[in-house]
């Protein structure tokens, strides 16, 4: 083999490998939907310790209602993606991080004498938070900047225990479904590049 | 020098799995842009020398074919591709 023929070859993997995704753009519909249900969910618990002495099981039909509608939607959407043609390497880490991050917020609820009071509130928007930020280390500045406020409502959280579901619920609807609306209305290499 | 990744389409279809845990036989066609029977020729031969594995299921009743690079594979292609640029470098066959 002569050099024009070698840089024939490696002109084949350029072109390929110029076309492969190298960052996430994701679907915004999912964050919305999940962010709003662990939203309502803060607000609701803010609310019970606010104006309720006791549990009350029908504060929490909207959140039950809006999670079901979260669960229909992400099955729809898992089915869609398994028509598609192509799972990039960086979209399965995410998922993996986002199932392991779930997994863990999972286990924080169940220990709930080890994780009381506005804990659990606080490990959801960790659980979210490390995902969103993880597709903001891949290159999409939107989801970086998501997670840092989702972050950040954390430790605000932290310095305001009367109202520490408000600012969860704030955190979480800026940074998580603010990131999602973004994701849908703002074009993926805008997001990516900007 | 492998003479497996000689071929354009084949090289092709490994770059495309390179970045990708999977990719269909559709999605491959589609990257690369060869006729369905000539790329099942090739990715035939590169599942038979164990560079790439070969998956058949069916999603919503229909068959579908998705290949995944395989660790063999993705060794292979980076020795070719230092290989081609030592000659591009040297202006011989090493």
């Amino acid at each position: 083999m002569n050099a024009p023929e070698a840089r024939e070859q490696l002109d084949v993997v350029d072109r390929v490998l110029a076309h492969a995704e190298r960052s996430i753009h994701p679907s915004g519909t999912l964050f919305v939907l999940w962010g709003i249900v662990a939203a309502v969910v803060d607000l609701t618990f803010q609310a019970i310790d606010w104006y309720s002495t006791r549990f009350v099981w029908w504060w929490f039909v909207p959140a039950i209602v809006l999670y079901g509608a979260a669960i229909a939607t992400t099955m729809l959407y898992a089915s869609r993606a398994r028509r598609c043609g192509r799972l990039s390497v960086i979209e399965a880490q995410y998922l993996r991080v986002l199932y392991i991050s779930l997994c863990a917020a999972g286990v924080a609820v169940f220990c709930g004498s080890i994780f009381n009071g506005w804990a659990d509130g606080a490990i959801w928007s960790i659980a979210y938070a490390i995902p969103l930020t993880f597709i903001g280390t891949q290159g999409n500045r939107i989801a970086l900047a998501g997670g840092i406020v989702v972050f950040a409502s954390i430790v605000v959280a932290n310095f305001v225990p009367h109202a520490a579901g408000v600012v969860l619920a704030l955190g979480i609807l800026i940074g998580y479904v603010g990131a999602g609306i973004a994701f849908e209305a703002i074009p993926a290499a805008v997001a990516v590049n900007g | 020098m492998d003479e497996l990744l000689l071929s354009k389409i084949r090289l092709g279809a490994i770059a495309e799995l390179l970045t990708a845990e999977w990719a269909t036989f559709a999605a491959l066609q589609k990257a690369i842009g060869t006729t369905q029977g000539n790329l099942g020729a090739h990715l035939g031969k590169l599942v038979e020398a164990g560079y790439i594995s070969e998956e058949k299921m069916f999603v919503d009743r229909r068959p579908q074919t998705r290949y995944r690079l395989t660790k063999k594979g993705r060794g292979a292609f980076v020795a070719h591709v230092r290989e081609m640029q030592a000659i591009l470098k040297t202006g011989r066959v090493s």
